[in-house]
């Protein structure tokens, strides 16, 4: 039949080659040589953190005894004595602290707590940031949304190192027995940073949410009689995440400066605890008195490691969005 | 005759005195404090629907007809009016049978980038509408298949993303997402302005074919003049979110009785250097929604305005002489004028055929066209 | 033609390098402007039409490069201009007028400021004077009150009055071409006609040449003395006015025109191009148009036909137009009177 002509008409032929959303973000990711650099050290940092008894060459607490004459901090390469068996001898990459532990050892297990709290704090975060901005966003002026966003302006009207110590303060540094449950320190911590990080988040998806709602795939889902929670959590969700996903790696840097600052203050995780904030706490008298690894190598592991979810965020954010990447070559 | 079939048939769509305001302001503090300005985007609409006509809605930006549409598919709540299908006012349904209702009553959107979710293969944005009514369980797969072959697409793409097709190929997505729960109704808002011209004609047919076949409604919106011939069997123009002029589209087309209409016809570009040198512009510009001119909101742009135009708001009321069914807003159109449209021209566009090439081997073609080349000149050129 | 073309362009190839490939945005166009005429541009979506305008501007930013060619003006190939040359050429003695009367002006500074500053950049005239001159400018585009608008921000005009005011600014300097890209495409029907009724007008009293870009044969058949059609990057067919709507040779042409609707057909089925354009960095082999060509052949998907003259006035990249194979002139002379009348500028 003459009317079916155009429906006949295979426009398939000619689309642009196919590729999975995987491969379409690894193209993207990979264009970005700054972005594979973040990404292996960021992968080497989490390796390191989750096989830390594996590659840790002593145990983190352990003193050890300085050769005659010497004593700890101990720079890099220095023969140390295992206590009690005077013949056993083990080196000391990176030197040793003041107490005579291994610093290397020490570092990395302070990643390992380190990443515990960053990822913990970005948990936190993020699940209510994302819960609270989401419906804010959805909900756009309304008095749910005023209601919300106050709040989270009155979380951020504090510095959020302020507001942490703040609430240690309240707390009691250290871990505390409430009766039937005791809170230990780390998780106190990433509460605390956690709780001061929500209005980041929100933030962040409260816009986002706004911005996709206005895309007309909303109203089509609308018009196909799909309920609100279908809207939100099937069809603008899955465009957000990845906005927030690359905030998430952004803020995992500050998280782990921040996680550092407090036990820098004293206020974060106490001794003997493997921390690279309190190691640098401690290394701080060390700094004219000539014992420079003290303090270098744990600050050269933070500012490598900020560096890292630095780059990373910045390639996913560029990966992330195939909107931003593929439509503009095709327009003139 | 087609019209008197026309008039026979069923009302499926009656929109009565719809009137859909927006307050702007940026949140409830500023409405607090009262700092709220009100856009009058329809005022006061009403028409019907008859089952299985295709009906144009045609205005200028502002003209309230993309409002209309929303507020008839519930995506704006109405300010006053009702509108009801099938026998129900669909203004004052429950969620569940306002979820019911959008089964029935599909839309096809303007922008075929922005109005499918970029994250989601193809497949499953045709898939979604099926899921939320839950309806061919079991044989989804198979039905986006057909679907995709009904509009034109290699099902073999269901799992390709809305950005590795092209603009004509993603509104096809659309419309099968459109068409995916069987609708009796379709709105279509714009749904070939944002498409190449040479696509334009593809979907525009495409369209035409799933009518017949899913035995649809069509509301059709555009801004374009052109389209609305092609496409429509009846239409309504808009101008500041009333309507000021509906009638079967040969009607309209020959014989336009508002003036606004007839200005509109006259703007639009044709192609063709004869006739093109006879446009007329109309002075002034679209006044705000927000603060619309008393009377007639056309006075201020009306080559025929009298001061009873600054005072007088006219109502659409059925022209003396015209086909029933032809209404007009102007109190200066007192009998029907079937002067001052656009004639057809029929044999215009063959010299366009293929047949009518002038291929370099075929020279019976050109001596045909020679001569058809010929009459349409002097015809024009007097 | 009667006078000499003020702009040739020749041989034009604007490149984009992407991840997909290299996009021939323009490849190998040439055509020409004469003192007084309005050149149309016509094509869809990656037509490459307004690269072509871009590149004789130099606006062609990275990953886009011109990649060969020459642009004359008035004698001098513009492409071997230094940057600081071309910035007083451009404004000057070229102007350009964009889509989107909404971006192109910049919202913190008032009108009046923003076409002073182009006045005044370009000539010696002092601040007052300048401000006259904009006035003057504004009343000249149909402006109603310039003297008290000449201080309003952009936000306080409409979309129609935002095009009024660009095309002041680009007239301000009373350039000798004017581009015009797509000017009306974000603008009602109503507000476009008054546009084209302006530019008509001001052509004609400040003399210039217009290369009118778009993608609405409407718009070029009210407005054009002559007509580029352009189809992936590439001139398919270049006529008058006249000879191009009563009879074109490309079959592109032909499928464009039949395709659109008409005001004055009341058919119910439109006639398409089948397919769909072509992606720019995977052409097909042969005539760029083959795929979609109802008249294509064999020899089409291997020969990719060049611009040539078909008849007089009148060229076209097809191998099956009548005339291709033979040179123009031993067109019959009925043929070249009958295009004579379409094209002199009144």
């Amino acid at each position: 039949m003459a009317t079916k002509e155009s429906t006949t008409v295979k426009e398939g032929a000619q689309t642009r080659e196919h590729r999975s959303q995987f491969e379409q973000f690894w193209r993207e990711f990979r264009k970005n040589r700054l972005s594979i650099v973040g990404a292996v050290i960021i992968g080497l940092t989490l390796f390191a953190a989750i096989f830390a008894p594996f590659i840790a060459p002593h145990d983190p607490a352990t003193q050890f005894d300085a050769p005659e004459g010497e004593h700890n901090p101990l720079p890099p390469g220095s023969t140390l004595f295992v206590e009690g068996e005077s013949n056993e001898q083990i080196t000391a990459y990176l030197g040793t602290d003041n107490h005579g532990r291994d610093l290397l050892s020490r570092m990395i297990f302070g990643l390992r707590t380190l990443m515990i709290i960053s990822i913990g704090v970005n948990a936190v975060a993020m699940s209510v940031g994302i819960a609270l901005g989401a419906i804010a966003g959805y909900l756009g002026n309304s008095w749910v949304d005023e209601t919300i966003m106050r709040a989270m302006d009155i979380i951020l009207s504090f510095p959020s190192l302020i507001l942490a110590i703040a609430i240690i303060g309240i707390l009691g540094a250290g871990t505390t027995d409430y009766g039937w449950i005791s809170v230990p320190n780390l998780a106190k911590i990433i509460f605390v940073i956690g709780f001061a990080y929500i209005p980041r988040f929100a933030r962040v998806m409260r816009s986002a949410v706004l911005k996709e709602m206005e895309e007309d795939y909303v109203d089509a889902a609308k018009s196909l009689g799909a309920s609100d929670t279908h809207i939100l959590t099937r069809d603008v969700l899955v465009n957000t995440i990845p906005i927030v996903v690359v905030q998430a790696t952004l803020y995992m840097a500050t998280a782990v400066l921040a996680s550092a600052g407090l036990s820098f203050l004293g206020l974060g995780l106490q001794p003997p605890t493997a921390s690279l904030g309190l190691m640098l706490s401690n290394a701080r008298s060390f700094v004219y008195s000539g014992q420079w690894w003290y303090p270098v190598f744990p600050g050269l592991a933070l500012m490598i490691i900020i560096l890292g979810f630095n780059l990373l965020g910045d390639g996913l954010r560029d990966a992330l969005d195939p909107r931003y990447s593929q439509e503009g070559s095709n327009d003139q | 005759m087609e019209v008197s079939q026309m008039s026979d048939r069923d009302t499926i769509m009656k929109v009565n005195g719809l009137t859909k305001h927006f307050t702007q302001n940026d949140g409830f503090i500023d409405r607090l404090f009262d700092a709220t300005k009100t856009v009058k985007a329809v005022q006061d609409v009403s028409f019907e629907i008859s089952q299985g006509e295709t009906i144009g809605l045609v205005g200028e930006s502002g003209s309230g007809k993309s409002t209309t549409a929303r507020s008839i598919l519930q995506l704006d709540e109405p300010t006053a009016g009702t509108v009801t299908y099938d026998g129900t006012d669909v203004t004052s349904l429950s969620a569940k049978e306002l979820k019911r209702f959008r089964k029935r009553i599909q839309m096809v959107f303007q922008d075929p980038a922005s109005s499918l979710n970029r994250r989601k293969s193809v497949g499953q944005i045709i898939r979604q509408p099926m899921q939320i009514h839950g309806l061919y369980k079991g044989e989804r797969d198979k039905r986006v298949e057909e679907l995709m072959e009904q509009v034109g697409l290699s099902p073999e793409h269901s799992n390709r993303y809305p950005h590795e097709f092209s603009g004509g190929q993603r509104q096809r997505v659309g419309i099968a997402r459109a068409l995916a729960v069987e609708p009796e109704f379709l709105v279509c808002d714009e749904p070939v302005s944002a498409l190449d011209v040479s696509i334009q004609a593809q979907i525009l047919n495409l369209l035409k074919d799933l009518q017949v076949e899913y035995d649809l409604t069509i509301l059709f919106i555009a801004h374009d003049l052109s389209v609305i011939r092609h496409v429509c069997d009846r239409v309504a123009v808009m101008y500041l979110g009333e309507i000021v002029e509906i009638a079967e589209t040969e009607e309209l087309f020959a014989s336009p009785q508002h003036p606004y209409t007839r200005a509109l016809l006259n703007a639009i570009p044709e192609p063709d250097p004869e006739l093109a040198q006879h446009r007329q512009p109309l002075s002034g510009e679209v006044p705000s929604p927000i603060d619309p001119p008393k009377g007639c909101s056309f006075h201020p742009r009306c080559p025929d305005a009298t001061d009873e135009c600054r005072s007088i708001d006219p109502d659409l009321e059925q022209v003396d002489g015209a086909m029933v069914g032809h209404e007009t807003a102007c109190i200066h159109v007192e009998s029907f004028d079937s002067e001052g449209g656009i004639t057809l021209e029929a044999a215009n566009r063959d010299r366009y055929a293929p047949e009518n090439f002038l291929h370099e081997d075929g020279s019976s073609a050109r001596t045909v066209s020679e001569t058809e080349g010929a009459v349409t000149k002097t015809g024009a050129s007097e | 033609m009667t006078s000499e073309p003020i702009l040739e362009v020749e041989n034009l190839v604007t490149q984009f390098h992407t991840d997909e490939g290299v996009v021939k945005a323009v490849d190998g166009n040439s055509f020409s402007l004469h003192k007084g005429e309005v050149l149309g541009i016509v094509g869809e979506s990656g037509s490459g039409k307004s690269v072509t305008a871009m590149s004789v501007m130099q606006l062609i930013d990275k990953p886009g490069y011109i990649k060969a060619g020459t642009v004359r003006y008035k004698g001098e190939d513009l492409l071997e201009k230094s940057k600081a040359e071309m910035r007083q050429i451009r404004g000057n003695d070229i102007a350009m007028m964009f889509q989107d009367p909404m971006t192109s002006l910049n919202p913190v500074y008032t009108i009046g400021s923003q076409i002073s500053r182009v006045i005044r950049k370009h000539t010696d005239a002092s601040k007052p004077e300048a401000r006259d001159r904009t006035i003057e400018l504004l009343g000249d585009v149909g402006i109603p009150e310039p003297a008290a608008r000449v201080d309003d921000y952009p936000h306080q005009f409409s979309g129609g009055m935002r095009q009024r005011v660009l095309l002041a600014m680009a007239i301000s300097c009373d350039p000798e071409i004017l581009i015009a890209d797509e000017p009306t495409t974000a603008l009602d029907v109503t507000i476009e006609a008054q546009i084209f009724e302006l530019i008509d007008r001001l052509q004609e009293k400040y003399g210039m040449s217009v290369i009118l870009i778009t993608h609405d044969l409407g718009v070029v058949a009210g407005s054009c003395d002559r007509v580029a059609v352009v189809y992936a990057g590439r001139i398919v067919e270049r006529a008058g006015v006249e000879e191009l709507f009563e009879s074109p040779r490309h079959p592109y042409t032909r499928g464009l025109m039949r395709s659109i609707p008409n005001l004055r057909s009341s058919e119910s089925r439109l006639t398409p191009i089948k397919g769909q354009i072509p992606d720019l960095t995977a052409l097909p082999s042969g005539c760029s148009f083959h795929p979609r060509c109802v008249h294509a052949t064999e020899e089409c998907t291997q020969r990719d036909p060049e611009l040539r003259a078909v008849e007089t006035n009148r060229e076209a990249a097809c191998i099956h137009a009548l005339g291709y194979s033979n040179p123009a002139t031993t067109r019959t002379a009925t043929d070249s009177a009958a295009t004579d009348g379409g094209v002199s500028n009144e």
